[in-house]
C-alpha cells in the first residue's frame, strides 16, 4: 500500500536509465570543476611567469572550455532532476489519489476536503524535489568535495588538513539546529491541516456565516489559527536559517587559517604564489559543494517531515479491492438475501438490527417506515458502501463483504436523494457510470459507448428530452463549427415562420427591417446585426466612441440617457430595498450584481438636468437603455415616439456603418446565420415573446417544435449539440429534478441486475415520478431486481412486496393489500398521513 | 384571441397589478413598498377556455389573480366531478399555496379565455423576508379569516350537517 512505502522507496523506483545518464554527466562535472583551477595555477605559474604568450591562451582556452561545459552540464543536470523528480511526483500523486478515493466512506466523515487537497497538492511537492535530487545531489556534491580535498592534499596535505578542520564541528551542531526545524515543520503541517479544514468549513457554511452574520467570529476563529502559524512559521524558517548560518560561519573561518599560515609559509618562500592562489580558489570552490550539501540536507528533512505526515494520515486500508483478482466481473442474477444483518456504530448504537429479507431476482421491493428506520442505511450495505458488522448479505450466492467494487458496479446501480452531478458535460455525466464499469483502468480507451439513439431514447425515458432539447436550442454556435447544419437551420427559416406564425404568432417576433422589436434589446434594435468587432458587442456599446458620435448625430442621446434614468430610478424606487436576487430583477434590465451602484446613481441624478449628469454615470445610464427589452422589462414603460426614432436611427446605422465601418456588423440577413445568437432564434430569425404559454398551450408548442425539427432532420443534431451542455461545478447549472433524472438515467444506462432507488425522485413533481415509474415498469419488469426507498406511499401499491422498517428492523412484509387488510404500521402510516398537509 | 384582448394584455403593466392586490385582504396589510415588489414579481399568464390552471392532487405553489374572464372550481370524489364555485375577475385564489407547499384539494379550470396575474411562492418568500413586519400582518390577517370562516360556519344561513358537527374546529388549531 502506498502509505507504508518510505520516502526512498520513490528514489530506488524512480526512473534508473535517467539517474544512471545522471551519475555520468556527474563524474564529467566534477572533472570540468576541477580543471580551472589546475589551469590558473598553470596560468601563474607556467604563463605569466616565463611570459609564455602560447601557453597563456591555450590555458585560457582550457579554462573557457571547462566552464563552458561545466555550465552546460548543470543546465542539464538541473533537467534530468527535475524530469525525475516531477515524474516521480506525478506518480505520487496518481497513486496517492487513488488510494485515498478508495478509502471507506467512513473514513471521510473524519477528514475533510480541505486536508486532501493540501495533502495532494502542497505538501507532496517537496517530496517530489527529493526524489529529483536524491542521487545527482549528494553524489556529485561529495564527489566534487572529494576531487578538491585531494587536489589540495596534493598541493600541501598541511595547509588541506587545516582548511577543513572546521568542518567536523559544523556536522555536530547543524543536525541539532536541524531537528528543532523539524519539530517545528511537523506542527507547520498539522496547522496548515487545521487551517485548510477552517477554510473548507467557512466556505461551504457560507449560508450559515451569512445568516448569522457571524464575520466576526470567523474572523476571530480563523485569526486565532493564523496566529498560531505565525509562531510555528517563524520558528521553523528561524531554526533552518540558524543551520545555515552556523554552516556559513565555519565555512568562513576556513581562509582565515589559510591567510594564517599560507601567508606565513609564502613570506618564508616555501610556498608560490600560485599555489596561494589556486589553494584560495579551491577553498572558496569547496564552499559551494558544501552548500549545495547543506541545501539538500535540508531539503531530504523537510520531505521526510511532510511526506511521512502525509502518508501517516492516510494509512488505512481501504475497504475492498477495486477490480476482482485474475477474473472477470460476475454476472449476477439479482437475488438478494439478506440473513440477519446487523450495523453496529461505535460498538453499541445498532442501525440495523438482525434483518432477514430475500428478494428474487427481477422482484420489485419498496422499503417504508419513519425517518431514521434504517431503510437508506440498508440499501447502502446492500450497495457495499456501508459494511454490515455481523450475519450475512449475499448477492446470488456471493457474500457482499467479500465482493470487489467491480463486482458490484457491474451489477448493481444506485442512485440516492440527492445525487452528485460531476463538472462537465451532460453527455459525460449520462456515462459516467457506464464508463466506470466498462473502461478498465485509465490507460484503455472507453469501448464502444452507447449510441446517440441509446441515449436519446434514455432522454424520453427519464423525461430529460425536452430539457435537452433546449439547452441544444440555446446553444450559441461558433463560426468554424457545424457549417452544414448551419445551412440547413438558414433553409428552414421560412417554413418555421410559415409554420408557427399563424398558429402561435403571439409567442414568436419575427425579425423585420421595417418593425420595432418589442422583445429584442434597444441596442439590438438599432444594430439590427451582430457584432463582428468587440467594440459593438453588448457590453461595450455604450462606451464605443463610434457608436456615441453616431447617437449624438442623430440626436438619439439624450433620449437614450433619459430612458436609462427613468429605468435606474424607476426600478430602484421598487427594488432599492430588495436584496440582489435575480428574481426580483427579471422585469428590469438592471443587473442584481450592481444593485448597490445602481442605488448610489439613483440618488445622485434624480431630478437632475441631462446636462449636469457626470460622464461617467451617463454611461451607465446609456448600457442600461441599450440593454432594456419594453416588452419583458415591464417594470418601466417604453415611451411610443421613442419606437419611431430607434426605427430611423436603425437606417441610418446601417448606412454608417456601411460607409465607414462595412466589416464591423453583419446585419441580419434571413439568408445568412447570426452566430450572436442561440441556435432557437436562428430558427425562428426572431425571439420567443415574453408571452407565457400555460400547460397544454405549451405542450402543443412543444410537440409542434420537436414534429418540425424532426421533419426538418434537425432534431438529432440539436439534442446531440444539448449534450454537451456544460453543467456547472456539482450541476450547478441543472434544477434539482434535472440532477436526479439524470442520476437515474446514469444508472439505467450500464443495464444493472439490481437497481437501488433510495428516495430517488423526491425532487420530481407527480407527473415526472410516475414517467419513471411507467420506465421501469415497461422496459425493466422483470429484467431487474428494484429496491425502492420510497417517501410517498401512494408510488408503492404497484410493488411485489413491501417491507416496513421501524428502529433497524423489518416489522412488516408482504403485498400493499395484504399489509393494509392486516392494519399494521403501514396501514397507520398510509392513514396517518393523509390528515396531514405534505 | 382577438385583437382587443391582445392589446388588453400588452398594456397591463404593473400598476394594475398593484391596484389589485391592494384590493386583496391579505395584500392589503402589509406596507406598500411590499406590495410593489410582488406586483412586480407578479407573471401575466393565459389560459384558453377549457385549459385547467391547476390540477387536484398537484403541488402548485402560485397564486392567481383574475384579470378578465371566468373560471370555476372543481372538486373530483369517487362520485366524479363537482363544481364547488366560480370565480371571476378581480378574485384571488391560492393565497395560502405562496405560505407553504400544499397539494391542491380542487382544480380550477377557465371557463372562458382567461387572463391572470400569476404569483409565485418563491418570489413571495423572498419578498416577505425584506418586510418581517409584513409576514406578521400576514399572519393575523389568515388568523382572521380563519375565524370568519369557521364563525361564518357554525352560524351563517345554513343548517350544518350532523356529520361535519364532529369535524368542526379549525380555530382551535
Amino acid at each position: 500500500m502506498i502509505t507504508r512505502r518510505p520516502l526512498l522507496w520513490w528514489v530506488k523506483s524512480s526512473n534508473l536509465k535517467l539517474q544512471v545518464l545522471l551519475l555520468l554527466i556527474i563524474l564529467i562535472t566534477v572533472g570540468a570543476r576541477v580543471l580551472p583551477i589546475a589551469m590558473q595555477k598553470k596560468i601563474v605559474d607556467e604563463a605569466i611567469r616565463f611570459r609564455r604568450m602560447d601557453l597563456l591562451l591555450l590555458y585560457c582556452a582550457a579554462y573557457i572550455f571547462a566552464v563552458l561545459t561545466a555550465t552546460g552540464l548543470k543546465f542539464l543536470m538541473n533537467l534530468l532532476q527535475t524530469r525525475i523528480g516531477q515524474e516521480a511526483l506525478a506518480r505520487m500523486r496518481k497513486e496517492l489519489y487513488l488510494h485515498i478515493i478508495t478509502l471507506p466512506l467512513e473514513f471521510f466523515q473524519k477528514s475533510s476536503p480541505g486536508m486532501v487537497v493540501s495533502s495532494l497538492v502542497t505538501e507532496l511537492a517537496t517530496a517530489g524535489d527529493f526524489v529529483g535530487e536524491a542521487i545527482a545531489v549528494p553524489v556529485g556534491n561529495l564527489l566534487t568535495l572529494l576531487a578538491f580535498a585531494v587536489y589540495m592534499f596534493y598541493m600541501n596535505p598541511l595547509l588541506a588538513i587545516l582548511s577543513i578542520s572546521t568542518y567536523p564541528i559544523a556536522l555536530l551542531l547543524i543536525p541539532i539546529v536541524q531537528r528543532k526545524s523539524n519539530d517545528a515543520n511537523k506542527a507547520r503541517v498539522d496547522c496548515t491541516r487545521t487551517m485548510s479544514n477552517m477554510i473548507d468549513e467557512a466556505v461551504s457554511g457560507i449560508h450559515e456565516i451569512h445568516g448569522n452574520a457571524s464575520y466576526r467570529v470567523e474572523e476571530r476563529k480563523f485569526g486565532e489559527i493564523v496566529d498560531q502559524m505565525f509562531k510555528i512559521r517563524f520558528m521553523w524558517i528561524a531554526y533552518r536559517a540558524a543551520a545555515k548560518v552556523l554552516n556559513n560561519f565555519f565555512q568562513n573561518l576556513g581562509p582565515f587559517i589559510l591567510f594564517l599560515v599560507g601567508g606565513y609559509l609564502a613570506i618564508n618562500g616555501r610556498f608560490d604564489l600560485g599555489t596561494i592562489v589556486a589553494f584560495l580558489s579551491a577553498y572558496e570552490k569547496l564552499f559551494d559543494p558544501w552548500k549545495e550539501l547543506m541545501a539538500f540536507y535540508q531539503l531530504y528533512q523537510d520531505a521526510s517531515v511532510r511526506y511521512t505526515r502525509v502518508m501517516e494520515y492516510f494509512n488505512a486500508e481501504p475497504g475492498y479491492e477495486i477490480e476482482p483478482d485474475g477474473r472477470a466481473p460476475l454476472n449476477l442474477q439479482g437475488a438478494v438475501n439478506a440473513s440477519r444483518v446487523s450495523l453496529a456504530v461505535d460498538s453499541d448504537i445498532e442501525l440495523l438490527k438482525s434483518i432477514s429479507l430475500d428478494v428474487k431476482p427481477g422482484e420489485r421491493i419498496a422499503l417504508v417506515g419513519y425517518s431514521g428506520s434504517g431503510k437508506s442505511t440498508l440499501t447502502r450495505c446492500i450497495s457495499q458502501l456501508y459494511g454490515y458488522t455481523s450475519g450475512s448479505l449475499k448477492l446470488d450466492e456471493h457474500e457482499v463483504s467479500q465482493l470487489s467494487k467491480m463486482d458490484i458496479a457491474a451489477n448493481l446501480g444506485i442512485v440516492s436523494q440527492n445525487p452528485f452531478i460531476f463538472h462537465g458535460t451532460i453527455r459525460e455525466n449520462l456515462l459516467y457510470s457506464w464508463e466506470a464499469v466498462h473502461v478498465k483502468n485509465s490507460n484503455t480507451s472507453p469501448g464502444e459507448a452507447p449510441s446517440p439513439e441509446v441515449i436519446i431514447d434514455m432522454l424520453r425515458g427519464v423525461g430529460l428530452f425536452q430539457d435537452i432539447l433546449s439547452f441544444g436550442l440555446n446553444t450559441l454556435l461558433r463560426p468554424e463549427e457545424e457549417k452544414s447544419f448551419v445551412k440547413k437551420i438558414i433553409l428552414v427559416r421560412h417554413k418555421f415562420q410559415e409554420h408557427f406564425g399563424d398558429i402561435f404568432g403571439r409567442y414568436f417576433e419575427f425579425f423585420d427591417q421595417k418593425k420595432f422589436l418589442k422583445f429584442s434589446t434597444i441596442a439590438a434594435n438599432i444594430l439590427m446585426g451582430s457584432p463582428n468587432s468587440p467594440e459593438f458587442s453588448p457590453a461595450k456599446l455604450a462606451t464605443s466612441p463610434f457608436f456615441d458620435q453616431f447617437m449624438s448625430e442623430i440626436q438619439l442621446k439624450n433620449s437614450l440617457i433619459e430612458l436609462g434614468r427613468n429605468l435606474i430610478v424607476g426600478s430602484i424606487e421598487i427594488l432599492g430595498k430588495m436584496p440582489p436576487d435575480e428574481v426580483f430583477f427579471r422585469k428590469t434590465p438592471l443587473l442584481p450584481e450592481r444593485l448597490e451602484e445602481y442605488k448610489k446613481i439613483s440618488a445622485r441624478i434624480v431630478g437632475m438636468p441631462l446636462s449636469a449628469i457626470d460622464p461617467e454615470d451617463a454611461f451607465k445610464l446609456l448600457d442600461v437603455a441599450l440593454r432594456y427589452i419594453p416588452g419583458k422589462h415591464k417594470m418601466v414603460g417604453m415611451p411610443l415616439i421613442l419606437e419611431r426614432r430607434i426605427l430611423s436611427a436603425r437606417e441610418s446605422f446601417r448606412e454608417k456603418i456601411m460607409a465607414e465601418r462595412p466589416d464591423a456588423v453583419s446585419f441580419y440577413d434571413i439568408s445568412e446565420y447570426i452566430h450572436s445568437l442561440p441556435i432557437l432564434d436562428n430558427i425562428i430569425y426572431g425571439k420567443t415573446t415574453a408571452n407565457q404559454p400555460r400547460a397544454q398551450e405549451r405542450i402543443r408548442i412543444r410537440e409542434s417544435m420537436v414534429q418540425f425539427l424532426e421533419e426538418e432532420n434537425l432534431l438529432k443534431q440539436i439534442v446531440e449539440i444539448g449534450l454537451h451542455f456544460v453543467v456547472g461545478s456539482k450541476g450547478e447549472r441543472l434544477s434539482g429534478g434535472q440532477k436526479q433524472k439524470i442520476a437515474i438515467a446514469r444508472v439505467l444506462l450500464k443495464s444493472p441486475r439490481i437497481l437501488i432507488l433510495d428516495e430517488a425522485t423526491s425532487a420530481l413533481d407527480n407527473t415526472s415520478q410516475q414517467q419513471i415509474q411507467d420506465l421501469l415498469e415497461s422496459r425493466w419488469k422483470g429484467k431487474c431486481t428494484i429496491i425502492t426507498v420510497a417517501h410517498r406511499l401512494d408510488t408503492v401499491r404497484e410493488f411485489d412486496r413491501i417491507a416496513v422498517m421501524r428502529a433497524g428492523k423489518i416489522v412488516e412484509i408482504g403485498t400493499y393489500d395484504a399489509l393494509m387488510s392486516y392494519g399494521g404500521i403501514l396501514y397507520e402510516l398510509v392513514h396517518g398521513t393523509k390528515s396531514y398537509v405534505h | 384571441m382577438n385583437s382587443s384582448t391582445e392589446q388588453n394584455l400588452t398594456c397591463i403593466e404593473y400598476r394594475t397589478a398593484i391596484d389589485l392586490l391592494m384590493r386583496i385582504p391579505l395584500f392589503s396589510v402589509i406596507p406598500i413598498e411590499a406590495v410593489k415588489v410582488v406586483a412586480c414579481l407578479g407573471q401575466t399568464e393565459n389560459f384558453a377556455a377549457g385549459e385547467v390552471v391547476f390540477q387536484q392532487g398537484e403541488i402548485d405553489d402560485h397564486a392567481y389573480c383574475i384579470l378578465e374572464g371566468e373560471a370555476e372550481l372543481l372538486l373530483r370524489t369517487e362520485e366524479g366531478e363537482q363544481k364547488i364555485r366560480g370565480f371571476g375577475q378581480g378574485d384571488f385564489i391560492g393565497g395560502l399555496s405562496l405560505l407553504s407547499n400544499m397539494e391542491r384539494l380542487f382544480s380550477l379550470r377557465a371557463q372562458t379565455d382567461l387572463c391572470c396575474i400569476v404569483f409565485s411562492a418563491d418570489g413571495f418568500h423572498k419578498t416577505l423576508r425584506q418586510f418581517p413586519e409584513a409576514a406578521a400582518e400576514i399572519l393575523r390577517e389568515i388568523a382572521l379569516q380563519v375565524f370568519r370562516w369557521e364563525y361564518g360556519l357554525l352560524h351563517g344561513d345554513g343548517k350544518l350537517c350532523a356529520k361535519c358537527t364532529t369535524k368542526v374546529g379549525a380555530t382551535l388549531l
